[in-house]
């Protein structure tokens, strides 16, 4: 579902009932008025809230209840990083459902879909089965890893590295001249980089160079996705990442 | 936390072992692993051997910090990150 609407072969039909939105508390309401029985449930993914702050969240929550519309936060990539509780304690909303999984399961084949009483009841009536749907690997790793979690305050650590590696490397980009910039997106948790060149080729030169050099001085790195920080990641290992940015981005500086 | 490499890297990674693989796994999975996802770049540690904590060895024995776990399908990685209490 998640990918489904940017893979090939999927039939365009299939998604004509979802309507896309931008993320903001009016377009959501604009778009409902259109059609004021129509839409059975608003999906988002926190991350892609703006302005990110809890205001947006309960003006959202807002339009959806006043058009009797369920709203649900997919957490996939969000939970358990900013707070056990998500985006949504965070934020200080409840959303009818939730799904998570990813940080849940410490890698390990596991999601879960959560929500008020009244939602989930009807759960029952529509059974639902699969070949892993009671495999039980994932829940004990998702148990194990909840523990620890929250034995250790995975999320406050979380979050400082994150920021040490942004904040580092925005002193180290800026101390070469490269117009490259580390971000929250939007959490320091998910850490990620863009490349601010006004001259789009400039910048599309400096990405490929500084992507590829890293690898090759041992810090893996992906271009096309934000980073995760990781509870095993301590201030050294964030550090390290940043003298292997150090060295490569200075290498730039001679080249460019 | 333990540190096998010198950082950044003197010398400058080689995949071969890497290349080779992908190009064998090429004649019978699409995209060469578990994501449909090629490897971006010609010179790519596209298979992992082992990993602990936040590093991970790819199977030309490079040393890597790695901060793209928990997202599992950019590489083919699996499960590179995690808990020794889970190994
Ligand atoms: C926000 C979000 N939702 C859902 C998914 C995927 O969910 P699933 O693996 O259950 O398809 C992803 C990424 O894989 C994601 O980033």
């Amino acid at each position: 579902m998640w990918w489904t609407a940017k893979s090939s072969g999927v039939y365009a039909g299939s998604c004509e009932p979802i309507v896309a939105w931008d993320g903001t508390p009016q377009h959501l309401k604009d778009t409902l008025d259109t059609d004021r029985d129509g839409f059975a449930a608003v999906i988002l993914c926190p991350s892609t809230i703006k302005p990110f702050e809890p205001q947006t969240f309960k003006d959202i929550m807002d339009v959806a209840q006043s058009h009797g519309t369920l709203v649900i936060f997919d957490e996939v990539k969000t939970g358990f990083r900013d707070a056990l509780g998500g985006i949504q304690e965070v934020m200080g909303v409840t959303p009818d459902i939730t799904t998570v999984s990813k940080a849940m399961g410490n890698g390990y084949p596991i999601a879960a879909v959560c929500g008020r009483h009244e939602v989930m009841d009807v759960m029952p009536t529509n059974p639902s089965a699969g070949t892993f749907s009671v495999e039980a690997i994932g829940l004990v790793a998702a148990i194990e890893t909840l523990r620890e979690l929250e034995a250790k305050n995975a999320p406050a650590h979380l979050r400082a590295m994150g920021q040490r590696l942004i904040d580092g490397f925005n002193q180290i980009a800026q101390s070469h001249g490269i117009a490259v910039e580390a971000f929250a997106e939007p959490i320091p948790q998910m850490p990620n980089l863009r490349f601010t060149d006004p001259n789009e080729k400039t910048a599309n030169k400096v990405k490929d160079m500084f992507f590829r050099e890293v690898i090759r001085r041992g810090l893996f790195m992906i271009d096309w996705h934000m980073h995760f920080i990781n509870f095993s990641h301590q201030a050294g290992d964030i550090d390290q990442a940043l003298e292997v940015c150090d060295y490569v981005l200075g290498q730039m500086k001679r080249t460019l | 936390m333990t540190t096998n490499t010198a950082r950044p890297a003197v010398a400058a990674y080689t995949f071969d072992r890497s290349k080779q693989l992908f190009e064998q796994a090429m004649q019978v999975i699409p995209a060469g692993g578990q994501a449909t996802r090629l490897p971006p770049y010609e010179d790519y540690p596209t298979y992992f051997q082992r990993a602990k904590g936040c590093r991970v060895w790819d199977v030309d024995g490079n040393a890597c910090g790695s901060a793209a776990g928990a997202i599992n399908h950019q590489t083919r990685q699996g499960r590179t990150q995690r808990l020794p209490r889970m190994v």
